[in-house]
């Protein structure tokens, strides 16, 4: 019992004395802990408040960095791109620097709704409206594993917002200075007011409407009111249309965050159709007609042009509008879908790049590029249904926006381009060297509701003839040569040469044995062919140039000639066997029949009262002229006047021995062989030929309505009205 | 006898436990107050000069320009430095340019002389030194997008 009560004493007291040290022991590991994170804590608290504020920087740069780089090229995908490898690679400098602290960073792209614009990529502009805003949005999630520090999350909103008081532009005077003022209001980062605009940070482009082109605008001061609100009041004093200036702002903060405002963001013109049919009394009696498609052609200045280079009259009480100066891709163009209060629907649109004075045609613009003042804006306006319609010319703020897709394709088939605009091929020789064997340049092919398809030919600007050893003639001698270029688009497509290429015909070895040589010195060619999609019609701009004196030995020089029929088809039904042609859209035709030998049957030295011709072959009726292939001629003024003075052009409309052509010709001169004629360097022809053709039920009417007064200048449509937002 | 080799016993087994006792207490000794709380006040007193040289702009005026310029910047930011932190603080920084590429983070260093008020930072003479690490990206001219990698040493003296 004694041994018993010993050990268990001391078992008690070692119990005991155990006991109180695991207490002193895990007191003081509990304190050191405390200890520990209270000074680990201290230490994460302030890295993480370093990498939020250097977050704040990396999103406020890549939105600087992207905003500016698309103020340059134009191009905001790309811009964007560069913003987030921006980013990506200041992670990485994160993960790196912080690597003690086991950093897991993420930067998590949302949609934000911020006032009337959703910002979401990262980065994203609304530009070129009254109201414009650059901004970003990008959350940070944040760990620090090493140090046990989760969950941290911070947002960051970083943006320049810009809105353009459209009603308080005023003409006034400024120190003695004539000046226009207007108010802008600035806010940063969706919140704060924009405090601190210095006048090198603003750049203000007005437009003249006396002049072409944009300009800079000084800034004689800013006037700042509190609440990010200032007045620029800039020099030269611009003029002033329903109450405003047409100002483009950019500006640029400290940081480099860009954005571009104009006070307006869309133009309306009502347009009208002028090409109807009248009674005898002068009175309407029909303007819309089917196939009614104009192209229309709209310069930076605000100018309308139909047929490359007819102006649009402007009837409405202001001046034309000028377009802004922005990237081609955001303009959009909307089109009453009947009457002008109909509803607008959005048409395709086409950017083209051309010379300063728009002679040459250099391409399609590229989208990326602002619009300037060598660029055509393209669309098409129907007037099948109302002779009113509502064009609204607009420009679409989000700076994402891309081009409208190419629907018209011309590709190239062995030796020639070969394109189909929804009604018909067109086949134009590319090669050079192949159309002197052939004898035409152009091709027109129709799908024939008789089944297959039919075709005629047309011939350009051929001069000379060649008097084989064998005796027979070779028409033409002479052709323009040189390489086509081709462009497609999403109204329509082009093919465009300009050469100092010329290709003659010569007999090698006897007169079955023909070849070509190229002359550089002779003649310089500039056409320019285009086929709008969804028309009836094609259209080509020609320009020749002598460039030294030269003698036509057989006098005979080409301006057009259509050429129909081939040896296999001389029993078909499909050709084509009456020919007609006048000079007066109100007149009546000149109608016959072609033989099936040869013949010529009109060889009229004195066509043409004025400077449009028009001409066609058909078949079937005759009074009621159906399935038909037409071709106007549009001869340029001082053209005009020259073939004048030569006193000598005909058409002759001839049916040919060989293979029974039936041939329509546009000649600057009567085919007389016997006597030479004369061109002087210098001499220029310049013409415009519209080829359109018809299948189906095509009244005498309807071929005035949109064949015939469609090429006419006196018919072109009008601007009857302007509208302002 | 045996009454007194229990108390022998016992004041063995006292003087055991108490040796272990005080051998936990020396083991999990915890840190000093004060020097953990002047530990925590130069990282504080570090990043908010560095928070407040980024709000001032101070490293793309004194840092990118000097480096642009070619001019002595390292000792201008010395001065200010100087003049920003309380006296008898020593300190010590190092700037760095990052460059990223595909897969590495190069830094380099771009001071050339040193920016510091004394010759080095020995943990023996100094105490305990605080070391902060910093990232900046300009947003300014002259040079905007530039990470900068900087570290700053505090130090009191003793």
């Amino acid at each position: 019992m004694i041994y018993i009560y010993r050990k268990g004493q001391f078992a008690l007291l070692a119990a005991l004395f155990i006991a109180l040290m695991l207490v002193v022991v895990v007191f003081n590991v509990y304190q050191t802990r405390i200890y520990y994170r209270r000074f680990s804590g201290k230490k994460y608290a302030e890295i993480v408040k370093a990498i939020s504020s250097d977050f704040r920087r990396v999103v406020t740069r890549a939105l600087a960095m992207a905003t500016h780089e698309y103020s340059i090229t134009n191009d905001f995908a790309t811009a964007r791109l560069h913003a987030q490898q921006f980013v990506s690679n200041w992670i990485k400098t994160i993960m790196y620097v912080y690597e003690d602290y086991g950093p897991q960073i993420k930067v998590v792209i949302k949609k934000i709704r911020y006032s009337q614009w959703d910002i979401d990529n990262l980065v994203k502009g609304y530009w070129y409206v009254p109201s414009s805003i650059s901004a970003a949005y990008a959350v940070l999630s944040l760990n620090l594993t090493k140090v046990g520090f989760y969950g941290w999350r911070q947002s960051v909103r970083v943006a320049l917002e810009m809105r353009i008081d459209s009603s308080s532009f005023i003409n006034t005077q400024y120190l003695g200075v004539n000046v226009t003022m207007f108010n802008i209001s600035l806010r940063i980062d969706m919140e704060k007011p924009f405090i601190n605009l210095r006048e090198d940070q603003i750049r203000i482009l007005y437009q003249d409407p006396r002049n072409w082109g944009w300009y800079n605008a000084t800034i004689l001061k800013l006037i700042y009111h509190g609440n990010g609100t200032y007045t620029v009041i800039i020099t030269p004093q611009v003029p002033l249309l329903n109450g405003r200036a047409r100002v483009h702002v950019l500006l640029e903060d400290d940081r480099q965050i860009t954005v571009e405002g104009y006070n307006w963001n869309y133009i309306d013109y009502i347009m009208q159709d002028n090409a109807c049919l009248k009674d005898e009394y002068g009175n309407i009696v029909r303007c819309v007609a089917p196939y009614k498609s104009y192209v229309l052609e709209v310069l930076q200045n605000g100018t309308f042009y139909w047929y490359y280079d007819w102006k649009l009259p402007n009837q409405a009480s202001i001046p034309l509008p000028p377009l802004p100066p922005i990237p081609i891709k955001q303009f959009r163009v909307w089109i009453s879908e009947h009457g002008p209060d109909s509803d607008l629907v959005m048409v395709p649109i086409q950017f083209e790049r051309w010379d300063n004075n728009f002679q040459d045609f250099k391409g399609l613009a590229n989208p990326y590029r602002r619009f300037s003042d060598y660029h055509k804006l393209v669309f098409q306006v129907n007037f099948t249904d109302s002779r009113r319609k509502k064009v609204r010319i607009g420009w679409i703020s989000d700076i994402d926006a891309q081009p409208y897709p190419i629907r018209v394709k011309l590709n190239y088939s062995g030796d020639y381009i070969v394109a189909y605009n929804g009604y018909y091929y067109l086949q134009l020789v590319a090669s050079e060297g192949k159309s002197y064997a052939i004898d035409w340049s152009i091709s027109l092919i129709s799908p024939d509701p008789l089944g297959g398809y039919y075709s005629v030919e047309y011939m350009l600007g051929g001069y000379d003839v060649l008097r084989t050893s064998c005796g027979w003639w070779w028409i033409p001698r002479k052709l323009a040569g040189g390489t086509w270029y081709n462009y497609s688009g999403a109204i329509r497509g082009f093919a465009f040469r300009h050469s100092r290429r010329t290709i003659e015909v010569v007999e090698n070895t006897s007169c079955t044995d023909l070849g070509y040589i190229i002359h550089t010195d002779e003649m310089e060619n500039n056409m320019v062919v285009t086929l709008p999609y969804a028309a009836h019609y094609v259209m080509l701009r020609i320009n020749y140039t002598y460039l030294k004196d030269i003698v036509v030995s057989n006098h005979y020089i080409n301006l057009i000639t259509m050429i129909s029929g081939s040896a296999n088809d001389t029993n078909s039904p499909k050709r084509l066997w009456y020919w007609y042609y006048t000079d007066d859209p109100d007149g009546e035709f000149t109608i016959g029949q072609y033989s099936s030998s040869y013949h010529r049957h009109i060889n009229d030295d004195d066509f043409g009262g004025n400077e449009t011709l028009y001409c066609g072959q058909s078949r079937k009726r005759v009074n009621d002229v159906n399935e038909e292939f037409v071709h106007t001629i549009y001869m340029n003024p001082d053209f005009y006047s020259l073939l004048n003075k030569k006193g000598e052009r005909a058409l002759v409309i001839w049916t040919s021995a060989d293979y029974a052509r039936r041939v329509e010709e546009l000649l600057v001169s009567r085919f007389i062989s016997s006597s030479p004629i004369a061109i002087s360097a210098g001499e220029q022809y310049f013409f415009k030929v519209a080829l359109f053709t018809f299948a189906g039920d095509i009244t005498r009417d309807d071929l005035k309505l949109y064949g015939l007064m469609f090429y006419n200048e006196s018919y072109i449509p009008s601007i009857e009205d302007i509208i302002l937002p | 006898m045996r009454g007194q080799a229990r108390l022998v016993e016992m004041i063995f087994t006292s003087l055991i436990i108490i040796s272990v006792y005080l051998m936990v207490q020396q083991l999990v000794r915890p840190p000093d107050i004060l020097e953990i709380r002047e530990h925590d006040e130069l990282v504080k007193l570090a990043y908010n000069v560095l928070d407040l040289f980024a709000s001032c702009r101070l490293f793309e005026n004194v840092i990118v320009q000097g480096i642009v310029n070619g001019s002595n910047w390292e000792d201008h930011m010395k001065v200010m430095l100087e003049q920003t932190l309380p006296p008898n603080t020593l300190f010590s920084m190092e700037v760095y340019n990052v460059t990223v590429d595909n897969i590495n983070v190069t830094l380099t260093r771009l001071d050339t002389k040193k920016i510091t008020n004394v010759p080095s930072f020995d943990e023996k003479i100094h105490g305990h030194i605080a070391i902060v690490t910093y990232t900046y990206v300009t947003l300014y001219e002259p040079r905007r997008g530039m990470i900068l990698y900087i570290t700053l040493k505090l130090a009191r003296p003793g």
